[in-house]
């Protein structure tokens, strides 16, 4: 609390935690009046899958065969078509699934499975490879290099979900990149280079080993002094060591714990034995010290060199190898932020790591935070946080999902044993301090206030967690990141500004849910091959505003527009439709407005006028945004917070239509 | 260069934009450079188009993948004036470099494109004319990019525009013809 005293929100948190635990605690009795949810919404029931195979693919003509045949081959081959290699006769006698199968088993399609996960991540690249090598930034992201080569393999695909795993360094440079590198240093290939500032910094080393070896060894104090010498210039024989990398490799270096590790390890023999009257100096112990790190600096560089450009140059992803983070002090747990993540989501004293929870949000749980209101938990407190609550309606998910990173500081770096907390800015805070933001509330149950928030009313929804692997855990499970994984997946192959019917988006994730249980790289590619039979994919110059396909059984005769037409089947139209109660509201039909201007919803006033489409639409961006439970729809069901959001920014696009 | 507005107005009839080509974006240099490399140059010598460009970084302009806030987005890919101009220029500039391959090597060509620019080379000749070469070429820049019915179009507009005039002239004006066609520019 002590720097972000005075911002609304951690005041807005506490009050609204207190809020929730009211309603896990004990059974606060109004709450009791309140009708209780549907049981988590289970979407996916009534859902089908998609076949695997088409059945209704209509035959194309032998020259859009051909099309069809190259815009796969690009697709599926790292933006190559065809070329005169390619047996375009023998290929177009093939079928569709056959065709795809044979360009799945191209060694380029590693680069396409490489590229889409760069997407997915919200970092692709023009190209991946440069002169036929891999670009630096090919290597920036390691859960999507071993998702993409476990799908070649067949293994786990959805190991892109992993925030923590194994780590794939560019080869080392070929170039020094420092340019004011001394005359003899000038002289030097990279590898030279890199070889001698490796040296020096253990000949720096073994030099004060030596200085207690022989018949006359230096007195304790003074070898003490020797080594504290060497602590203090840490960061002088740091910035030598490193001369000889580039910031890719120094990121890499230091993520292993290289060379900090030495420095803590001998400030903290100095600190213990040195204090002492010299002659209970244990220096056998220091000098232990300095050949464990010695040890471990020899094992870690041993596997930076293993990267040397002679011996590593994959040409395919089957080819890129992880780094041995067992030759590492910090290479347990090696985050996936790589360097150019660490860069762009950086943290400060100040942002409490939300840029970096707006990005998980984004990315894996596709929720682009558009302000919907939420499910106003405290009202029964005491209705009190009225001008908060447009802050909460986007907080309310985010601060929780930024805990997660709270033992992170500057670029992801693990900071969770030390005392203090170094963010990117350089400012620091005590830890302690500045983990306490996330503390759950007495009686909550947990010891953080820390998760995956669906609904701040309904705790049972949410899922929570304390650490980056229980937040991998929780992508894992959710159906929103599969979703949001299909989602930008037909993005990818279908264009970005493609509407797809979000009912087919539903099935087609079904499909991959069922076969992801089984096999997730199997999974993946099934989805691929289904969206490559799809209509928009087969037509072309397809209307970026139309939908081409849709869920198995649906007829889309009469429907909203099709942004919009699932979602409200999905989450209204039990309640609004012509059959049922509410029949003033159709929220299944779409008709012409009553004042000429375009379409709307069948919409009667008691006296069975049609309303004006702005009113209506005012009233459902109204009905869809409120935090008002009294007036929030779906009345007393949860609907999921990404559809809210794509509902309410169709509506807004309606009415500036209908206004104009 | 005199040459450039017969060309555009020629175009103009030429390829009637797709119909919701408002909303479709440019694909980039770097993805028509890798579709056009696969289709007429061998594997090990790729062509990269951005060589010509009229300055370097230009490439930017036109469609690329860049960061933005904290990610990364295609950018600079809706048509506009500016990047309209580049890409006629890195195409002109190409289709010159293309032709002139019939006086010295220029580019880097696999054999069968090789062949049919041979073939084209003589024009104005018969077996320059010749539907199969004509075909060939056509496939070699635009693949199957385009329905059929746009290569019928542009065949009778390069055999009317063209028809009498020597190699070079003719060669560079089919293929920006080619080049400036939306089928071959636009993401679909
Ligand atoms: C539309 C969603 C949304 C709403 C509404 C919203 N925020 Fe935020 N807030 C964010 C996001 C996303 C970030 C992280 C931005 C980043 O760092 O890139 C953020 C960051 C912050 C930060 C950290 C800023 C820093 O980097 O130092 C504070 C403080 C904050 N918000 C306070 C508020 C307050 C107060 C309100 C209400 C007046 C509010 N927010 C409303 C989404 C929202
Ligand atoms: C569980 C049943 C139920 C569901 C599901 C439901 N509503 Fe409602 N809705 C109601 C009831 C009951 C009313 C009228 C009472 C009221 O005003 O709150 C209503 C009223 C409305 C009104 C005001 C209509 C008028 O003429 O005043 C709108 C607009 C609306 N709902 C939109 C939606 C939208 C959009 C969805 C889906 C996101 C939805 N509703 C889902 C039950 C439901």
């Amino acid at each position: 609390m002590r720097i972000l005293a005075g911002c609304a929100i951690i005041a807005v948190t506490a009050l609204v935690a207190a809020g929730v635990s009211a309603l896990t605690s004990n059974a606060a009795p109004e709450m009791l009046a309140q009708p209780r949810p549907q049981p988590a919404a289970k979407p996916g029931d009534a859902i089908q899958p998609l076949p695997l195979i088409r059945a209704d693919d209509a035959p194309l003509s032998a020259w859009e065969k051909r099309w069809w045949i190259d815009k796969t081959a690009r697709l599926f081959r790292a933006g190559q078509g065809l070329s005169p290699q390619d047996d375009i006769e023998r290929l177009s006698k093939l079928s569709k699934p056959e065709i795809v199968r044979e360009f799945m088993d191209d060694p380029r399609f590693g680069d396409t499975v490489l590229d889409f996960n760069m997407y997915f991540l919200g970092f692709k690249i023009d190209d991946l490879k440069e002169d036929g090598a891999y670009a630096p930034s090919a290597y920036d992201f390691p859960n999507a290099i071993s998702s993409a080569k476990a799908l070649l393999t067949n293994g786990d695909y959805l190991k892109i979900f992993d925030l923590e795993g194994d780590y794939y360094p560019a080869p080392l440079n070929v170039t020094p990149s420092e340019e004011d590198l001394g005359p003899e240093d000038a002289k030097l290939t990279a590898s030279q280079l890199r070889e001698k500032a490796i040296g020096e910094f253990q000949a720096r080393l073994k030099a004060l080993r030596t200085l207690r070896e022989g018949p006359n060894p230096m007195p304790a104090y003074a070898f003490c002094d020797k080594v504290g010498e060497v602590v203090d210039q840490q960061s002088e024989i740091s910035a030598k060591l490193f001369r000889a990398f580039t910031d890719a490799e120094i990121f890499t270096i230091m993520r292993g714990g290289i060379p900090e590790f030495v420095f803590t390890a001998l400030e903290k023999t100095v600190d213990d034995e040195c204090e002492k009257p010299e002659a209970q100096v244990d220096t056998q112990r220091v000098v232990e010290t300095i050949n464990t790190v010695s040890t471990q600096v020899k094992s870690a560089f041993d596997a930076v060199l293993a990267f040397e450009p002679t011996k590593y140059e994959p040409s395919s992803v089957a080819e890129m190898k992880p780094i041995d983070r067992s030759a590492f002090p910090e290479g347990k747990k090696w985050v996936a932020f790589g360097l150019e993540q660490g860069t762009a989501l950086a943290n400060s004293s100040t942002n409490y790591n939300r840029k970096r929870a707006a990005y998980v949000l984004k990315r894996f749980f596709c929720d682009d935070l558009t302000p919907v209101g939420f499910e106003d938990p405290a009202e029964h407190v005491s209705g009190a946080h009225g001008s908060q609550t447009s802050c909460y309606a986007c907080h309310y998910k985010l601060d929780p999902m930024a805990g997660f990173f709270r033992n992170l500081g500057a670029l992801f770096g693990d900071a969770s044993s030390t005392p203090d907390i170094v963010f990117d800015d350089l400012a620091s805070m005590d830890r302690k301090t500045y983990q306490a933001t996330w503390s759950a509330p007495p009686g909550s149950g947990r010891a953080w206030n820390v998760g995956y928030v669906r609904s701040p009313r309904w705790p049972e929804q949410n899922s929570y967690g304390e650490n980056l692997g229980d937040l991998s855990k929780i992508i894992h499970e959710a159906p929103e990141a599969k979703r949001c994984l299909m989602k930008r997946l037909t993005e990818y192959m279908l264009g970005e500004s493609q509407t797809v019917d979000g009912g087919y988006l539903d099935s087609l994730t079904k499909s991959f849910e069922q076969e992801a249980s089984e096999n997730s790289s199997v999974a993946l590619k099934n989805a691929m091959l289904r969206i490559v039979q799809t209509d928009s994919f087969q037509t072309r110059n397809p209307d970026p505003q139309q939908c081409y396909d849709y869920a198995p059984g649906t007829r889309p005769e009469n429907r909203p527009p099709c942004r919009v037409a699932y979602i409200l089947e999905k989450n209204c139209v039990s309640c609004h439709s012509g059959k049922d109660f509410l029949n003033t509201l159709d929220l299944s039909k779409w008709i012409a407005s009553p004042d000429g201007k375009g379409k709307t919803f069948p919409h009667l006033t008691t006296k069975n006028a049609q309303i004006p489409a702005s009113q209506t639409l005012e009233q459902i961006a109204n009905r869809v945004s409120s935090s008002d439970l009294k007036i929030r729809m779906p009345k007393n069901k949860p609907m999921s917070s990404q559809e809210r959001q794509e509902l309410f920014l169709w509506v807004q696009k309606e009415l500036a239509k209908v206004k104009d | 260069m005199a040459r450039f507005p017969i060309i555009v107005a020629a175009l103009a009839l030429l390829a009637a934009p797709p119909a919701h080509a408002a909303a479709a974006q440019f694909k980039g240099l770097s993805v028509i450079s890798k579709e056009l490399s696969a289709r007429i140059a061998p594997e090990e010598g790729p062509i990269e188009l951005d060589r010509y460009m009229p300055a370097d970084g230009l490439d930017d302009l036109v469609g690329t993948w860049a960061a933005f806030g904290t990610e990364h987005k295609f950018q600079n890919g809706q048509p506009n004036a500016v990047n309209m101009v580049l890409l006629r220029l890195t195409f002109a500039g190409f289709a010159q470099s293309l032709a002139q391959s019939c006086k010295s090597p220029q580019l880097l060509l696999n054999d069968s494109f090789f062949d049919t620019l041979e073939a084209l080379c003589t024009w104005p000749s018969d077996e320059a004319k010749n539907e199969q070469v004509l075909t060939a070429f056509w496939l070699g820049i635009m693949g199957y990019n385009a329905p059929e019915s746009e290569f019928a179009v542009w065949r009778d507009f390069v055999l009317g525009t063209y028809g009498e005039k020597p190699a070079l002239e003719a060669i560079e004006g089919m293929t920006l013809a080619l080049m400036l066609n939306p089928y071959f520019l636009l993401e679909q």
